[in-house]
């Protein structure tokens, strides 16, 4: 923590407070690929990257932060502007507020947070998108949201082996 | 930082402070981030051209980017297609050559009746607007947020595209396009939770709409048209040409699960591989409305008057009721004043 207003100037630094917010954009670039799938539906493993970082790595993931990546996934998957923006931004607060009543993580307490918020992060996009005068159903919505759940252990492994990376270049 | 003072407890670190002074403005600032997303939504309730605009744009942007992402699934997708043609090629052989052999009898019956029904629209001197090719283009899906099925196309404002003309692959109708950018444009497919197609039924000729789900399937909403029959599984859907925004006739979807209710229907056109598309014009575009006198009146095909009527109601058995009298006369001299 304190060595960081030496090395703020530092290139490699810079690039490294990145990395979060550069998974979470592949992850909506990946999203947006035109894959064959079985429902035509994927986890929002973007929106997993995006909690997942706000709990091990608060200070790269600022609210305003996940409010740029939604507005960015808004733009791409061409919805009403400003709905992943609103629920990213929401998401980062909603887990910082976790983080700071609970203590630990064990596995399954994460897992089913995790679940709880892609859940509620999804039935509020459904709403939102209702609201803005869409007639969607609600069963994508529901279904996303149980493979995002489902999508959760190997995307915080992964997200838990980038931060071993980042905390090995740093030192 | 101040010595302690006697008179007033001992005041924090000034590092605490400042961390706790930092998660307050942070707090702050999340709030009023939050804030600007709702107001942003807000506005496009109010105003949805709104948010059209800028994704428009935003299409412009992507394509490319979009383009050489889907190379390798594209690739991946063919080389998967080439393995499964050349393990059931002598079969497919034989099954396409029977087609072909039925197919040939059908064209030269299907050649007849095309000149016999171009005969008839002269006689009639019938005027059916034709289809107009604006653009072609290469889409690409962008497929996997919920409830959301769009494409991006490889054609834009440049090239004539313009918002609600419809879409159409190889395989059959696409969907339509949303929002334009200069060299590119966004599709709506059939399988979005906001797209309505009018259809009809190949077999029957029972008119519908063909709903999206946002899934892979769309929904087949129609009135029963019929006690005896109903749908089955393999029906086909074309377009119906009502609305006047989808040519008639183009393919749709074929129906997969008849029980269901509404039944399920698949698009022909498989939304993660459109390939080529063209982009046509609206079939028929709104009429320009001009001033124009009313028609005149056509005495020799008016409404028979009532010395016809009176005898015909009598003969029935039944004397005309004494309400019906006054009516017949004011028609009568309606029928006159129109004249």
């Amino acid at each position: 923590m304190t060595d960081f207003p030496r090395r703020i100037g530092d290139r490699g630094e810079t690039l490294r407070r990145m990395v979060p917010a550069g998974t979470v954009l592949l992850a909506l670039l990946v999203m947006a690929l035109p894959l064959p799938l079985a429902w035509g539906v994927m986890p929002h493993v973007a929106l997993l990257f995006v909690m997942l970082w706000a709990s091990i790595q608060p200070r790269l993931m600022p609210a305003w932060g996940a409010f740029l990546l939604g507005l960015f996934a808004d733009l791409l998957f061409g919805g009403p502007i400003g709905i992943w923006a609103l629920l990213f931004a929401a998401t980062v607060v909603v887990i910082r507020l976790i983080e700071a009543s609970t203590e630990g993580h064990a596995l399954l307490f994460d897992w089913v947070m995790a679940g709880l918020v892609a859940l509620a992060a999804h039935l509020l996009a459904w709403q939102l998108l209702r609201f803005l005068g869409s007639s969607a159903p609600a069963a994508p919505f529901l279904a996303q949201a149980a493979l995002t759940a489902l999508a959760y252990p190997p995307v915080a492994a992964m997200a838990a082996r980038i931060q071993l990376r980042l905390a090995v270049s740093a030192d | 930082m101040p010595p302690p003072s006697r008179l007033r407890p001992a005041r924090r670190t000034s590092f605490a402070r400042r961390d706790s002074n930092l998660a307050l403005l942070g707090a702050l600032f999340a709030g009023v981030v939050l804030a600007f997303a709702l107001l942003l939504l807000l506005l496009q309730r109010v105003n949805p051209e709104l948010g059209s605009r800028m994704r428009g744009a935003t299409a412009d942007a992507l394509s490319p980017i979009i383009s050489v992402a889907r190379a390798p699934v594209e690739g991946i997708r063919r080389i998967g297609g080439a393995i499964g043609d050349h393990r059931n090629v002598v079969a497919e052989n034989r099954r396409l050559k029977a087609e072909l052999a039925e197919a040939e009898a059908r064209a030269a019956q299907a050649g007849k009746l095309e000149a016999e029904v171009k005969r008839m629209d002269a006689l009639l001197g019938l005027r059916r607007p034709e289809r107009r090719l604006v653009a072609s283009a290469v889409a690409s899906a962008v497929s996997a947020s919920a409830g959301q099925r769009q494409a991006i196309i490889s054609a834009g404002l440049a090239d004539g595209v313009r918002p609600r003309m419809p879409v159409i692959a190889a395989d059959g109708l696409a969907g339509r396009v949303t929002e334009v950018g200069q060299g590119a444009a966004r599709v709506m497919l059939l399988t979005d939770a906001d797209s309505r197609v009018p259809v009809k039924v190949l077999r029957t000729g029972w008119t519908g709409l063909a709903v999206g789900t946002g899934g892979t399937l769309m929904d087949f909403q129609f009135d029963i048209a019929s006690g005896t029959d109903r749908i089955r599984v393999g029906d086909r859907l074309v377009t119906s040409g009502d609305g006047g925004l989808y040519p008639p006739g183009v393919p749709v979807g074929v129906i997969i699960d008849a029980t269901a209710n509404p039944p399920r229907a698949r698009p022909l056109a498989n939304p993660t591989g459109l390939g080529a598309v063209m982009v046509e014009a609206p079939w028929l575009p709104p009429p320009e409305i001009v001033a124009a006198a009313p028609a005149p009146g056509e005495p020799d095909r008016a409404v028979p008057t009532t010395p016809a009527a009176a005898p015909a109601a009598i003969v029935g058995g039944r004397p005309p009721a004494p309400a019906a009298v006054p009516a017949a006369g004011a028609a009568a001299a309606g029928a006159a004043v129109t004249r």
